[in-house]
């Protein structure tokens, strides 16, 4: 790992800024873990190797490090896994729309309102569930990302599911780089 | 005219509901939980279809009475997805509301957390089994 792996070096002189990329601030390892590189060890390692110049570092105090094998791209695998994936969201979101309308008793509801409406007495009457059905799933993805939009910047705007796996990401990393300086401290 | 009216009222009261329901799913976020977990962030907007697929098939086909006619072993197959997803969604509603964190921290048994979430796993899988083979039975 060297400093140029895990940031941007700025400087006037194009020998010393080459220089300061080079300088290795981390010894590979050969299982998979996590680490962290804290500011103060790329200060020290990059002072230690080069003389006469002054280090600021812009940014957050701690790198994490992923380290990772090579990854091997195993297409079957990884459409096998999608494809589980969406069969128990698919089955799993019908269920708990399934659960939800026997709770509510929303077959009995419907046909009600049918009834308020046209005053025909049907069972299941398709003009009313179809639509219903269909609204569902509209409000899914209305709730998930933007469907009808004329702008398409605002068409591109990240979901509540994006922002979830970023908070998640972010939460994780921090969780992570604590626990790695408690295990460091004792 | 008024079975116009009837579709609309229908495809509104689809909308408020369809948005409900992806609304608790995402407080919920464990469905963001199992996408970082299978490590598979690439394919986000194809769940998010698929969800809402789901939902509106299912819809439909709890209203009418469709049957596919299909072998046994195709229904245990979906019921072991919809239990997975049922069991991601129980564990997301107790870590919702705090359940574990507080009791771990009462109980103080913060490094000891695989021991809780082993014993609620089982617990829920015995209790499931009860429910089935047990209660309603009777």
């Amino acid at each position: 790992m060297y400093v140029e792996d895990i940031g941007e070096v700025y400087c006037k002189d194009q020998t010393i800024k080459k220089k300061v990329e080079k300088v290795r601030v981390y010894n590979k390892q050969k299982e998979e873990t996590y680490d962290y590189i804290t500011a103060k060890d790329i200060i020290s390692k990059v002072l230690d190797s080069i003389d006469n110049i002054d280090v600021t570092i812009i940014g957050g105090p701690d790198v994490l490090l992923e380290i990772k094998d090579k990854e091997s791209p195993n297409n079957i695998l990884e459409i096998l896994k999608i494809l589980v994936i969406c069969a128990i969201l698919f089955f799993g979101s019908g269920l708990a729309i399934v659960n939800f309308y026997e709770d509510v008793e929303m077959k009995a509801s419907i046909e009600k309102i049918h009834y308020i409406i046209t005053g025909e007495d049907v069972e299941n009457p398709m003009i009313s569930t179809i639509p219903l059905s269909i609204g569902v799933g509209l409000g899914i993805l209305t709730f998930f990302n933007r469907v009808i939009s004329l702008s398409k910047r605002r068409r591109q705007e990240p979901g509540p599911l994006e922002i979830e796996l970023n908070l998640y990401d972010k939460d994780m990393e921090e969780v992570i780089i604590k626990e790695l300086k408690n295990k460091d401290k004792t | 005219m008024y079975s116009f009216l009837s579709a609309f009222v229908g495809l509104s009261a689809g909308v408020v509901i369809g948005s409900a329901a992806a609304a608790f799913f995402t407080l919920l976020n464990f469905i963001s939980r199992t996408i970082q977990v299978a490590n598979a962030r690439k394919m986000v907007k194809i769940y998010q279809n698929i969800i809402a697929l789901g939902a509106s098939a299912y819809s439909f086909i709890y209203f009418s009475n469709i049957t596919f006619k299909l072998n046994n072993m195709i229904s245990a197959l979906v019921s072991l997805f919809m239990g997975y997803f049922l069991g991601m969604f129980s564990s997301a509603l107790a870590e919702v509301l705090d359940v574990i964190p507080i009791l771990s921290k009462k109980l103080k048994t913060k490094h000891r957390l695989k021991y809780i979430t082993t014993s609620l796993l089982f617990g829920k899988t015995l209790g499931s089994l009860c429910y089935w083979l047990i209660y309603v039975k009777r």
